[in-house]
């Protein structure tokens, strides 16, 4: 049986996308099979991470919750965008860009638990070890039930007073729905600050592991679009902590 | 070759070298005889062994000395060996000077460092001439009183001057004399007494070389001591203008910072690029300065850091909100049972 990894944060721009991507690179790269769905239907992303075009993606998660195909159809093997790194192999199921099949989804909503089943049919036909979903930011009703199907939780934050309400309220509402792991990633931390400080912080704060913490890289800035962080720079301290988180996630 | 060898080598040329200029400068300062005198002359080529001998140590002055003394006579077509204990004893005049390493007086750092090579000069221009006249009265050259007035005097004070003048120049060139504050205030005075002296003590050479004096010589002598006076005080102004314009600066500094204004520590660069006392302390002050804005830095990252604060009324409040939905409690009710459903259920 495969392992639901969710990677949520509250508040867009956190760089949870970006993480959900490391995280399932690094998997794949141990030799696992990975699936990436991209639930942030109303503004997906995690695609272009991959080097997808929209074009190369005819059928979307949206096509399955419209009933058009099976959730196996909307799957792409992206392990090429591991550059020959790929043990395993990675499938990502991606959500429409389309603006028209954005407002279509927002205004027709679809059936919840179509996506429950659609994991779980995924997972016994791409025979998967692991399923990372890349969340919606907030906290509607895909996200809750993406966080209730998950056996582990990555909330990702960043050290901003504008971060630290909702990440609580997140951490709360997972505590409700008996996550069985949960971990903290703080993300973008200003490399002035003290790490370990914010570490021990958030963790006595929200009484919840930290996993990790990234300072601000404007190098990684720089490459993050342009493919996978931790394919290129497999030492870069920063990989070392998506590790360190890609551990805590599973073991 | 090693570096050693190769430095050895090169030490060895310029004594040869210095020798052969001071051999020049003694024939074609031979036109300046003191007044009185047979022998001793205006010859300020003397610092050129006794510098040699600081640079390069006893032996390389010694050398110097003694064979531009010879080179001298050979030139002036009396032979090498025309007068061999003044040849020694122009060896010995730069060879003093070169004890100057052992005595603490190389470098010239402090008031009494400075004093001793003072001394050391005073020495060089004494000893080996008070040798080398003894000599003369022994073998019945010269009587004593004549020897003395007519020679070794007026070889004493003018060597002596020469090398007072020039001596503490040459080695602040060479990087030997260092630039502390002691040493700022006292060359200024120093230069202005030297100064004074030794226009006074040329011009007087200078007029009575004609065997003359009269009133309008003596106008000149005096207005000589003036300009050189007034050269004095302008330089000591000058100096004192170095050494207190720093502390002026160091203080402006010092006022801005505890305003909690760190941003003009680049106004102390040029004080920190001194040697003397006043760039270490305006290179501390700067470093404590550092240390104090990073210590700041922290403790503000530290107040920082310590925001991570939630208002946990509103957050019961937001959480009641969506736990209370109905959805929320189907979704709690079959959450378990979904996870075992889909993923790997953790035991």
């Amino acid at each position: 049986m495969g392992r639901i990894i969710s990677v949520h944060s509250f508040r867009g721009g956190t760089g949870k996308s970006n993480t959900a991507a490391n995280l399932a690179a690094l998997y794949a790269m141990e030799g696992q099979r990975v699936g990436v769905v991209d639930t942030d239907i109303q503004s997906p992303g995690i695609h272009v991470i991959f080097g997808l075009k929209e074009e190369q993606t005819p059928l979307s998660l949206n096509d399955y919750l419209w009933g058009r195909c099976t959730i196996e159809q909307t799957a792409y093997d992206v392990s090429a965008a591991l550059d020959g790194n790929c043990q395993g192999s990675i499938y990502l199921i991606p959500s429409r860009v389309n603006a028209a099949d954005i407002a279509r989804i927002i205004h027709d909503g679809y059936d919840i638990d179509l996506l429950s089943d659609g994991f779980r049919e995924l997972i016994q036909a791409l025979k998967l070890d692991i399923l990372v979903i890349d969340t919606h930011p907030g906290l509607n009703e895909e996200t809750l039930l993406s966080i209730a199907l998950s056996n582990s939780l990555l909330v990702v934050m960043r050290p901003d007073f504008q971060d630290y309400q909702g990440t609580g309220l997140t951490v709360e509402v997972a505590r409700e729905l008996e996550v069985p792991r949960m971990v903290i990633l703080i993300n973008k931390a200003p490399s002035s600050f003290d790490l370990e400080q914010i570490r021990q912080n958030v963790s006595e704060t929200y009484n919840c592991p930290v996993a990790g913490v990234i300072p601000h890289s404007d190098e990684m800035m720089g490459l993050a679009s342009q493919g996978i962080f931790s394919v290129h720079y497999p030492d870069h301290p920063v990989v070392l902590e998506f590790k360190k988180v890609a551990k805590a996630l599973r073991d | 070759m090693t570096p050693d060898t190769a430095k050895r080598i090169r030490a060895v040329g310029v004594c040869i070298a210095a020798g052969f200029l001071y051999g020049f400068a003694n024939v074609l300062s031979g036109r300046f005889y003191l007044p009185g005198c047979d022998f001793a002359e205006l010859r300020p080529q003397v610092v050129v062994p006794m510098f040699l001998g600081i640079l390069y140590g006893p032996l390389g002055g010694f050398a110097a000395g003694a064979l531009g003394d010879m080179v001298g006579y050979a030139i002036g077509g009396k032979g090498l060996f025309f007068a061999v204990h003044w040849s020694i004893a122009n060896g010995f005049m730069g060879l003093i000077p070169g004890l100057s390493r052992c005595l603490g007086a190389r470098p010239v750092d402090s008031i009494p460092s400075f004093a001793r090579l003072l001394i050391l000069l005073v020495l060089a221009s004494s000893l080996p001439f008070a040798f080398s006249t003894g000599v003369d009265v022994a073998l019945g050259s010269l009587p004593f009183h004549q020897a003395l007035f007519f020679l070794f005097l007026p070889i004493f004070i003018t060597d002596t001057l020469w090398a007072f003048l020039f001596i503490p120049l040459l080695m602040k060139l060479a990087g030997l004399l260092l630039a502390r504050i002691e040493m700022r205030t006292i060359l200024a005075v120093y230069y202005l007494l030297i100064g004074t002296v030794m226009a006074t003590w040329l011009s007087i050479i200078l007029i009575t070389m004609g065997d003359r004096l009269r009133v309008e010589e003596l106008y000149t002598l005096g207005s000589v001591t003036l300009v050189v006076l007034a050269i004095g005080l302008g330089v000591s102004a000058f100096t004192s203008k170095r050494i207190t314009a720093p502390v002026v600066s160091l203080t402006r500094v010092a006022r801005q910072v505890g305003d909690g204004d760190y941003s003009r520590l680049d106004a102390l660069e040029v004080i920190r690029r001194r040697s003397d006392e006043m760039g270490t302390m305006a290179e501390v002050f700067s470093e404590m300065v550092q240390s104090v804005q990073k210590r700041e830095q922290e403790l503000k990252k530290e107040v920082q850091t310590l925001k991570v604060l939630i208002d946990r009324d509103k957050q019961s409040a937001d959480l009641e909100k969506i736990t209370g939905s109905d959805y929320f409690k189907s979704l709690k009710q079959k959450a378990g049972k979904l996870r075992r459903r889909t993923g790997g259920e953790d035991s």
